[in-house]
């Protein structure tokens, strides 16, 4: 189960995500983990989802499940606010079309979902 | 004229041009509406100024299916009836909850809520709730609280008005004065006597329980003994129609409606919180008068889901209230509240043993509750609208009461349509704070859990004498009168073919005042 401490202090997508590092990241994958919280509170909410079962084991999949579902996005974009504004306009719209998941009874988008599973499946940021 | 029904004469006869049966919200509206309009008037309540046990225990009845509470403690046989002990909270019915929803089956009104609107006005007015707004950024900017903004259209806030109106003690002296109007106590109502043709009241019986036996005569009958109550009077009432009065379809008694409600989820804000005294609890404004903002789900969501009405009551919390320990040591609690042996005592009772840090932590953060602290977590109630059901019924028991007459027998059944409103409403509520960026929702609650044994309940009775223009699925007509029996009318939230999810007493007044329009016409076309 989520811990609830975790959830609630973790910042996970309730607006109040973890301060972004500095500066934009480097490589795209840093970007991407930077945008979504390079955290153990995000780690542990991803783990979660993995466990459940309710998005893909696998990294590099679901990197590029976001990826296609943020269409506007430039496929080398590296600056975790761009993507971070972009990944929570898609989990709004998520939520909207009913594209949610059960993860220990915390209903979360399946994107964020996803995104939080793709934190826990990457190193962490050095 | 108040006159204790024990000072008459055996075999007295009480003559009236209208005899209405209790003096609850329902019948003291029609008594007040009529009050001057020359009819003489007999009001005929069973219990006394205050509840009296022995009088109250012709209340109490048998239970089976889904539990309600205690039919003695929920309904009051006394002067003023049931508004002598509720809390005053009022909303309208909303305007599909008039609709016939072809998703929802026996659902729709004879008429629609425009044609309820200049009664529910007068309701207002009777229940003293004013002002009448019931849009809450109205009271947010009036009061200068923050609320839960809804920008995508699964969800919009409700808002209640509350002021606990009793209906003896605000009207009960003007009643008293009125000189066509009597009004009767401790005169228990036994039996509707139908003429030799069955199609008329002729007279009712009423008894004392100091042994004397009355009759009320009068041109016109109106039943408004609640929502049980009703039924069982006129199930009771079998010597011409072996069924009861108006039961020739086998409708009396069913469709028994009440509004299921239990915790659901647990709401987490995404933002600062909100303060504790906000709108999503009561909000006092002055003198006595409350407003109260909930979540509800849109009509056209309905619609496309294919579920009843629902409502999301916010209730403060704190974060640890929700861990495993506090939900079982809460579970257990409540259950041994309701006079059970809690189910799963041994797996409950190591929970708590076991999260004992969660179960200390919230029954210390409830004791010192920081009152300035803003709320980031509400638990979610979900009050649901209990779709119309014929096997959910009240018919008569083989217990008989002080009377000898069979005590009522309340079997309340739920259906699968309930059981998907109550689990898709609070997924829906899920993605609509999801969507507005309001927070999240943890389902506290799974699918085959629903309805478990701590389901609570709203106190409202619904259903029994049901309004249809067609004889074969309703009890009443749309003027409230009993299909077959040409003088005899049935008022109270027995007549609410569908429950909705607001508290009924607004509408159940609104349809008093509109019922006493129709008996005044009624009246002065029969004295031209």
């Amino acid at each position: 189960m989520i811990s609830r401490r975790y959830f609630l202090g973790g910042a996970v997508g309730l607006g109040s995500l973890a301060v972004l590092p500095a500066g934009a990241a480097t490589r795209p994958r840093d970007a991407w983990l930077a945008a979504i919280g390079d955290s153990p509170a995000v780690r542990s909410v991803g783990a979660a989802c993995l466990r459940c079962g309710v998005v893909e084991a696998d990294r590099q999949v679901l990197l590029r499940s976001l990826m296609t579902a943020l269409a506007t996005l430039a496929p080398q974009e590296a600056d975790p606010a761009a993507i971070r504004a972009a990944l929570g306009a898609l989990r709004r719209s998520d939520f909207a079309a009913g594209e949610v998941v059960n993860v220990d009874g915390w209903i979360l988008a399946r994107s964020e979902a996803r995104a939080y599973a793709f934190a826990a499946l990457s190193a962490p940021l050095a | 004229m108040l006159i204790d029904a024990r000072s008459l004469a055996d075999k007295a006869v009480i003559e009236a041009d209208l005899c209405i049966v209790g003096s609850g919200p329902a019948g003291m509206t029609i008594a007040k509406r009529l009050a001057e309009s020359g009819i003489r008037i007999a009001v005929l309540e069973s219990g006394g100024r205050d509840v009296e046990p022995e009088i109250n225990r012709l209340t109490e009845g048998e239970l089976t299916g889904l539990q309600i509470e205690a039919l003695e403690t929920t309904r009051v046989r006394a002067l003023g009836g049931t508004s002598t002990v509720w809390n005053g909270q009022c909303r309208m019915l909303d305007v599909n909850d008039f609709e016939h929803r072809p998703w929802i089956p026996h659902s729709g009104w004879p008429f629609p809520r425009k044609e309820l609107e200049s009664h529910y006005a007068i309701a207002h007015r009777i229940l003293r709730l004013q002002p009448v707004e019931y849009d809450l950024s109205k009271w947010a900017t009036r009061t200068g609280q923050r609320f839960l903004e809804p920008s995508h259209d699964i969800f919009f806030n409700r808002v209640s008005l509350t002021r606990p109106v009793h209906f003896w003690t605000d009207y009960g002296a003007d009643l008293e004065k009125a000189e066509d109007v009597g009004i009767y106590t401790h005169a228990t109502v036994l039996g509707i006597r139908l003429a030799a043709d069955g199609q008329s009241v002729d007279r009712l019986d009423v008894g004392t329980l100091d042994g004397k036996r009355l009759t009320a005569r009068a041109r016109r009958y109106v039943l408004a003994c609640g929502g049980i109550e009703n039924a069982r009077l006129l199930l009771l009432s079998d010597d011409v129609h072996p069924n009861g009065v108006g039961n020739g379809n086998d409708l009396v008694g069913r469709f028994f409606m009440e509004h299921p409600r239990f915790v659901s989820g647990v709401l987490v804000l995404s933002g600062k919180g909100l303060p504790q005294k906000g709108l999503y609890g009561d909000y006092y404004i002055g003198d006595g008068f409350a407003i109260r903002g909930d979540l509800g789900i849109r009509a056209e969501v309905q619609e496309r889901e294919g579920i009843g009405n629902v409502l999301g009551r916010l209730d403060p919390a704190n974060e640890d209230e929700f861990g495993p320990g506090a939900m079982a040591a809460r579970h257990m609690l409540k259950q041994l509240r309701q006079g059970r042996v809690p189910d799963d005592l041994m797996a409950n009772l190591w929970t708590v043993i076991s999260e004992a840090d969660d179960v200390v932590a919230t029954a210390y953060r409830r004791l010192i509750r920081d009152r300035d602290r803003p709320i980031t977590t509400y638990e979610v109630e979900s009050y649901i609208e209990q779709v119309p059901n014929p096997d959910s019924r009240v018919t008569l028991a083989e217990e008989r009461d002080a009377f000898g007459q069979p005590r009522v027998h309340v079997d309340w059944r739920l259906s699968e349509i309930d059981k998907r409103t109550s689990y898709r409403a609070i997924e829906l509520f899920a993605q609509a704070v999801g969507a507005n960026d309001i927070g999240r929702i943890r389902v506290v609650v799974k699918p085959e859990d629903i309805f478990p044994p701590t389901t609570g309940w709203g106190h409202h009775h619904m259903g029994t004498t049901r309004m249809n223009d067609d004889p074969k699925s309703g009890v009443v007509d749309r003027n409230a009168k009993v299909h077959g029996i040409a003088n005899l009318f049935v008022a109270g939230s027995s007549v609410f073919p569908t429950s909705g999810c607001a508290t009924p007493t607004l509408t159940l007044v609104a349809l008093a005042a509109r019922l006493s329009e129709h008996l005044d016409k009624q009246f002065k076309e029969a004295s031209t």
